[in-house]
C-alpha cells in the first residue's frame, strides 16, 4: 500500500455484505441528470451515456470526469496504446487513460526520479464537440485552440485543454469548480443551439 | 409624409440599384408613440428621414435641433433611446419589427424643447466651464447644482431599475492577421494576405459583411475596434458580442475622415457632410433635400454633386475650396436649414453638404504607439513610423490626393449663430478662444478643460478643427500643437459589451447538493458555497456535544509537500518543529508572514519520510501554495508542492458516540491507545480508501475523514445511514463556529487580523525559539524585545446581550480593544466570545466594558477554553 493510496479513486472496493457500494460521480453529474441526461454505473463511475437534448445543431457538452488522471513530475513517461502524456509544464505531465488502467498506468510511470499523483479527483473533465464547438470554446477561453493541447483559463478557471479534432475538445478544470464551468459552458451552448452530450 | 409602406412619399426615392432595403419586406416600429412604416434593411434613421422627420436630437448643452450628419455612427445626432438602451446611434440600427425609439435628452418634443431657452438665453452665463466659477458657493448646495446640470445637459438616461438589456457575450480569437476596415485598401490587403495563406480575418464598421466575400478571409461586420492593446489585442465591439482579437500582424485600414467645415450655424439640421448625402440616396434610397448647396475639397467631396443631382435634388451652388475661400454662414428657420450665405449672397435652401476634406483616421495606430506628425502640405495629420507588426494602407496612411483644407475649416463669419467646433459637447470657437484666453493653451489642457474631443464621436469630426483653431490663436502651426493622447475606446462602446456574461467562478463542494436537498442555507466562504446550518444550529451543536455530528469540511486546502527536503522545508516556513514528527502523527501549525503576521493555520501530518499533508484554511489554499512556492524558489530545496484541495472531499465526524460509528464503517481500531489524539492513518471506509486525522476543532472526539471527492456524496450518505440509531445529524458552519469557540480555536482572518502574530494571539508555545531560523523569527524577536502590546484572550458576558464582531472594548471612554468573535453558548450557558485586549487586561477575571447597541455591558476575561478546559473529552 502506498502512502498516496487515498488519492485513488479506482482503489475503492465494494463490500455488498455491509454495504458499501462505492460509485464515484463527477461533480457535473447532477446539473446533466437534471437536464435530462441518462448515467450508467461503468467501472466504479457514473457515467454520462446519453445526452440530455436532441437539438440538430450546436456544440454538445459532455462530462468525461471518470477518465483518470495522473500527474507525473520529472522526465517525461513512455508512450504507450494506453494512455495519452499532455506536457503541462516544465518536467510536469498529465497521463490520461481509461479508469480501468489506472492502476497499472500509475505503476508503469513510477520511477525514481519521478513523483506520481492521482489527481483523477481533483480534476473534472468536459467534453465540447460538435458544430460550433470551436465557437463555444473561443467564448469560454483565450487560449489559442490551434495551439493546444494548453494549460490557461477556461470561464476564468484554471485548466488544461485539449483538441481532439477540428471540432472536438476536452477541458479538465478543478472538480469543485466544474459545475461552474459546465453551467457557463451549457448557458454559451444554449445560444449556438445546443446542451449537453454524452 | 408618412403613409406609404417605408417611409414619405417624397423622401423615398423609385427603386434603385444597390440599395440596401427590401421593399418587399415592410417593418413598422414606433417613434414617440406614433407608427412608422419602414423596409428590411432601414435602419431607425433612414426609416425616420423617409417618414419626415428631419430633427433626431437635442445637443448635450444648448439643446439645439440635430438632424442627420454623418449617416456612419460616428456623430452624437442620430442617437435615440430604443426600449431601454439610450443612445443608440439610429443611422447605423437596423430597424426590427416593433421596436420602440424615443428621442432622449428633450423637455417637451423634439421639435419644441423646452430646454432650447439655454441656448436662446443662456449663452452669457454658460460659457465653457461656468461650473467652475460659477457655481462653487456655496459649497453644500454643490449636490443640488450638480442634479440639475446632471438633468439639463447629457445624452440619454440610464434605467436605473432596468437589468441588463439584452445578452452580450465574448469570445475569444487568434488570427495571423487581422484587417480594421472593409474599404478598397482594407479588402485589397485581406486578398493579399489570403493569397499568401495566412489565416485573415476583416472587421468593417458597416454591414459590409452581408455582401463581402473574400476568399480564405473571414468577415465579422458590422463591428468597430475599439482600441488597439498591448500584445496586439484588439477588442471588437459587434453588437452583442466582444471580440478579442489577437493578431500576429494587424492590419489598419481604416480610412479617412470628412472633416467639417467652421461656420456659424454649422450645426443646424440639414448642414451635412458628403459620405453622409450618399448613404441616403444610394443606400436607402432617400431624397435628402429639394435644394442644395455643396462645398467641398476636392473631387471626392464635390462628387456628391452628381448624386444629389441623380436623386432629383436642385443643385443651387458647387463651390470648390480649391479655388476659393468664402465666407460662410448657414441660417435656420425653426430649427432648419433656410439658406447659406457664401460672401455675402444668401442662397435658400434645405440642405448644405459641407466638406473641409478627409483627415486619415489614425486613432488606433496611435493607441499602438505609431507615431502622428503633421504634414503642412496637405493639411492633416498622418502616421509615420509604425510599430512592428502594425501596418496602415489607404487613406489613413495618408494615401490620398488631398486632406483638409486649413483655412477653411477656420473661415466661418458673417453670422449671428455659434459656430461650433465639437457637435458633440456643444464645444463653440468662442469657447475654444475663451479657453485659450484663460490660459490653456495647451492642446491637452484645453480638451480637458473644454472637453472637445472627449464626446461620442471620440474626436473623429472634432480633433483636426480644434487644433487649427488653437495654432491660429496661438499663432503657431498645428505641428506645434500636436494631437492629444488617443486613449480607447476608438468608437463609444456600451457596458453591457464590456461586462459580458457577468459569470464569476464558484467553488462547491462534492456535497453540494446534498446540503441543498437537506434544507441548508448556504453561505459563501472565500469563493465557496458552505451550509450554514440546516435550520437548527442550536440543536446541531447538541447533537455534537450529546451525540454525534457530521459537517462537511471539504473546503479546508490540502496541500501535499514530497521529497526529501520536505520537514527541512516545513521547519523553515513554520514556527513550530517538523523535523521530529513521527509517522502517522499530525502537529498544528501557524504561518506567518516574514514579518509574523499571521496568515493562516491549519495540520501538517506526516505520511511517510518525505511526504507531508498539510491542511490550510478554507480560503488559503492558493495563497498557501504560492506562498510555499515562493520561499522555495529562493531555498531550492528538493521538494514538489501538490494542491490536492478538490482531489479530496473531507468529513468531520464528532461527538461522544463517534467511537461507535466508526467500527461499522472501517475494519479500524478506534480505541485510544491504538488511534490518539493527533494520530493519522489511511484506510479503507465504506469501502473507499481514505486518510483519518484524529483532530478536534470543534471540541469533541472526532474524526476527519479525507477521501476522492467523487465519493463525496456516497460517504455523506453512508454515514448518516449507519449513524442514524446514534442520533448522528449534520451540523453547518454556524454551529462549527459555536463549537470552536467554546474550546477557544481561533479562526485566522476571523480573530487574527494583518498585525497579529502567534505571541500576542496566545500561542507562544508554538514558537520553537532553539530552531535556527524560520519565517518570521526575527520579527517575533523583535515582539518579545518590545514586549506585548496586546493579546487575544476569551470573555464571556454578565449578561445574555452579543457584542458585534469588531464591537469595542472601552476603557475611561476611549477604545482600547476590540471583540473578534462572540456567540451564546448553550454549553456554557453564557455569551462567550474572543478579543484583543491590552496586556494588562489579560488576567483571568479582569472586567471588560463593551460596548453593545450603545451602550457598555460587562464582561470576564477567560484565559482557558470555556468548554473541556483540560481537554479530557476531546484526547478521551
Amino acid at each position: 500500500m502506498s502512502e498516496l493510496d487515498f488519492l485513488c479513486p479506482d482503489l475503492a472496493q465494494a463490500d455488498p455484505e455491509r454495504g458499501f457500494e462505492p460509485l464515484a460521480r463527477s461533480a457535473m453529474q447532477r446539473r446533466f441528470s437534471e437536464s435530462g441526461g441518462k448515467f450508467e454505473a461503468q467501472a466504479g463511475w457514473l457515467v454520462l451515456t446519453a445526452p440530455s437534448t436532441q437539438r440538430s445543431a450546436g456544440p454538445f457538452v459532455g462530462d468525461v470526469s471518470h477518465q483518470a488522471k495522473i500527474e507525473v513530475r520529472g522526465p517525461a513517461p513512455q508512450a504507450a496504446n494506453d494512455r495519452e502524456i499532455v506536457a503541462i509544464g516544465p518536467d510536469r505531465w498529465l497521463v490520461l487513460c481509461s479508469g480501468e488502467v489506472a492502476g497499472s498506468v500509475r505503476a508503469s510511470v513510477e520511477e525514481p526520479g519521478r513523483i506520481v499523483i492521482d489527481q483523477t479527483a481533483a480534476l473534472a473533465g468536459l467534453k465540447i464537440e460538435g458544430a460550433e464547438a470551436q465557437t463555444l470554446m473561443r467564448r469560454l477561453t483565450d487560449l489559442d485552440l490551434d495551439g493546444l493541447p494548453a494549460v490557461g483559463a477556461v470561464a476564468k478557471v484554471p485548466a488544461i485543454v485539449l483538441r481532439d479534432g477540428p471540432e472536438s475538445f476536452r477541458i479538465f478544470v478543478p472538480q469543485q469548480s466544474s459545475d461552474y464551468v459546465c453551467e457557463v459552458a451549457l448557458d454559451a451552448a444554449a445560444v449556438l443551439g445546443r446542451g449537453p452530450a454524452a | 409624409m408618412s403613409g406609404a409602406p417605408g417611409g414619405g412619399i417624397a423622401s423615398r426615392l423609385l427603386p434603385r440599384k444597390g440599395e440596401k432595403i427590401d421593399r418587399t419586406s415592410p417593418i413598422s416600429f414606433l417613434w414617440s408613440n406614433k407608427r412608422i412604416e419602414a423596409f428590411r434593411g432601414d435602419t431607425i434613421a433612414s426609416a425616420l428621414f423617409a417618414a419626415g422627420e428631419r430633427v433626431f436630437s437635442r445637443s448635450f448643452k444648448y439643446h439645439r435641433p440635430r438632424g442627420l450628419y454623418c449617416c456612419s455612427g460616428h456623430c452624437p445626432n442620430c442617437m435615440v433611446q430604443v426600449g431601454r438602451t439610450p443612445n443608440v446611434r439610429s443611422c447605423v440600427e437596423p430597424v426590427r419589427e416593433g421596436m420602440v425609439v424615443k428621442p432622449q435628452n428633450v423637455l417637451g418634443s423634439l421639435n419644441r424643447d423646452l430646454l432650447e431657452i439655454t441656448d436662446k438665453v443662456g449663452g452669457p452665463f454658460t460659457p465653457v466651464g461656468f461650473y467652475y466659477r460659477t457655481m462653487i458657493h456655496p459649497r453644500r448646495a454643490w449636490p443640488l447644482y450638480e442634479r440639475v446640470l446632471r438633468n439639463v445637459a447629457g445624452l440619454g438616461r440610464i434605467d436605473k431599475l432596468a437589468r441588463r438589456a439584452g445578452r452580450f457575450d465574448m469570445e475569444h480569437r487568434h488570427v495571423e492577421v487581422l484587417v480594421v476596415g472593409g474599404g478598397r485598401s482594407g479588402i485589397a490587403a485581406a486578398e493579399d494576405a489570403a493569397g499568401s495563406g495566412r489565416q485573415v480575418l476583416l472587421i468593417d464598421e458597416l454591414g459590409v459583411g452581408d455582401g463581402l466575400h473574400i476568399p480564405g478571409v473571414e468577415v465579422i461586420a458590422p463591428a468597430r475596434a475599439i482600441g488597439i492593446y498591448e500584445g496586439k489585442l484588439v477588442p471588437v465591439d459587434a453588437g452583442n458580442i466582444l471580440y478579442r482579437i489577437r493578431a500576429e500582424r494587424i492590419v489598419v485600414a481604416t480610412g479617412a475622415m470628412e472633416q467639417p467645415l467652421l461656420f456659424p450655424g454649422n450645426d443646424l439640421p440639414g448642414v451635412m457632410l458628403p459620405m453622409g448625402v450618399r448613404r441616403l440616396i444610394n443606400d436607402w434610397s432617400l431624397k435628402p433635400g429639394d435644394v442644395a448647396v455643396v462645398i467641398g475639397a476636392g473631387s471626392e467631396s464635390l462628387a456628391v454633386a452628381d448624386d444629389l443631382t441623380g436623386a432629383g435634388v436642385r443643385v443651387a451652388d458647387v463651390v470648390d475650396l480649391r479655388s476659393r475661400m468664402p465666407k460662410l454662414f448657414a441660417r435656420g428657420s425653426k430649427g432648419r436649414l433656410v439658406a447659406v450665405g457664401i460672401d455675402g449672397d444668401e442662397q435658400e435652401c434645405d440642405l448644405l453638404v459641407a466638406s473641409g476634406g478627409r483627415q486619415p483616421n489614425y486613432s488606433l495606430l496611435a493607441q499602438a504607439g505609431a507615431v502622428i506628425e503633421y504634414d503642412p502640405a496637405r493639411g492633416i495629420f498622418v502616421p509615420t513610423v509604425l510599430p512592428d507588426g502594425i501596418e496602415a494602407v489607404g487613406s489613413v496612411a495618408g494615401e490620398m490626393r488631398r486632406g483638409a483644407v486649413p483655412a477653411a475649416t477656420l473661415t466661418g463669419t458673417g453670422g449671428a449663430d455659434k459656430s461650433f467646433v465639437c457637435i458633440c459637447e456643444d464645444v463653440t470657437e468662442k469657447d475654444m478662444k475663451r479657453a485659450i484666453a484663460e490660459g490653456f493653451e495647451g492642446i491637452e489642457l484645453a480638451k480637458r478643460y473644454t472637453t472637445v474631443t472627449m464626446g461620442p464621436c471620440q474626436g473623429k469630426f472634432c480633433h483636426l478643427p480644434c487644433i487649427r483653431m488653437y495654432a491660429k490663436q496661438t499663432t503657431t502651426d498645428e505641428a506645434t500643437i500636436g494631437t492629444t493622447t488617443a486613449r480607447p475606446p476608438w468608437s463609444p462602446v456600451s457596458l453591457g459589451v464590456l461586462a459580458g456574461r457577468g459569470i464569476e467562478p464558484t467553488e462547491k463542494t462534492a456535497i453540494h447538493h446534498r446540503h441543498l436537498a437537506m434544507g441548508a442555507t448556504m453561505m459563501w466562504a472565500g469563493s465557496w458555497l458552505r451550509p450554514h446550518s440546516y435550520g437548527d444550529a442550536e440543536a446541531e451543536v447538541k447533537a455534537v456535544h450529546n451525540a454525534l455530528g457530521l459537517i462537511d469540511v471539504s473546503t479546508l486546502g490540502k496541500l501535499l509537500v514530497i521529497g526529501p527536503d520536505a520537514a527541512v522545508f516545513l521547519e523553515r516556513m513554520y514556527p513550530n518543529k517538523f523535523a521530529d514528527l513521527k509517522t502517522g502523527r499530525i502537529r498544528y501549525g501557524v504561518l506567518a508572514t516574514d514579518g509574523a503576521r499571521i496568515f493562516d493555520d491549519g495540520t501538517i501530518g506526516r505520511l511517510s519520510e518525505n511526504v507531508f499533508y498539510v491542511t490550510t484554511t478554507s480560503t488559503g489554499a492558493e495563497t498557501v501554495l504560492e506562498w510555499f512556492e515562493w520561499w522555495n524558489a529562493i531555498w531550492q530545496l528538493d521538494i514538489e508542492i501538490f494542491n490536492v484541495t478538490g482531489a479530496l472531499a473531507a468529513l468531520n465526524v464528532a461527538g461522544p458516540r463517534v467511537r461507535e460509528l466508526m467500527p461499522r464503517l472501517a475494519d479500524l481500531d478506534v480505541s485510544n491507545e491504538s488511534f490518539k489524539y493527533l494520530d493519522l492513518k489511511q484506510a479503507q471506509v465504506a469501502g473507499v480508501m481514505c486518510i483519518l486525522l484524529r483532530i478536534g476543532f470543534v471540541g469533541e472526539l472526532g474524526y476527519e475523514i479525507h477521501f476522492p471527492s467523487p465519493f463525496g456524496e456516497y460517504m455523506w450518505d453512508k454515514i448518516l445511514e449507519v449513524g442514524a440509531d446514534l442520533g448522528i445529524r449534520p451540523f453547518g458552519v454556524e454551529a462549527q463556529r459555536v463549537l470552536r469557540l467554546e474550546k477557544m480555536h481561533i479562526l485566522a482572518g476571523q480573530d487574527t487580523d494583518s498585525e497579529s502574530n502567534v505571541v500576542e494571539a496566545g500561542m507562544p508555545w508554538i514558537v520553537k525559539w532553539d530552531k535556527d531560523d524560520f519565517v518570521g523569527k526575527w520579527s517575533l524577536e523583535e515582539v518579545q524585545r518590545r514586549g506585548l502590546k496586546a493579546k487575544l484572550v476569551g470573555f464571556q458576558m454578565a449578561e445574555h446581550s452579543i457584542p458585534p464582531e469588531g464591537g469595542q472594548i472601552v476603557l475611561d471612554g476611549n477604545p482600547i480593544g476590540r471583540v473578534t468573535s462572540c456567540r451564546w453558548s448553550e454549553e456554557v450557558d453564557k455569551v462567550i466570545g474572543m478579543a484583543w485586549v491590552p496586556t494588562a487586561l489579560a488576567e483571568e477575571g479582569a472586567a471588560l466594558s463593551i460596548k453593545v447597541n450603545g451602550s457598555l455591558e460587562v464582561a470576564t476575561v477567560t484565559l482557558k477554553p470555556f468548554f473541556d478546559a483540560d481537554g479530557r473529552r476531546l484526547r478521551s
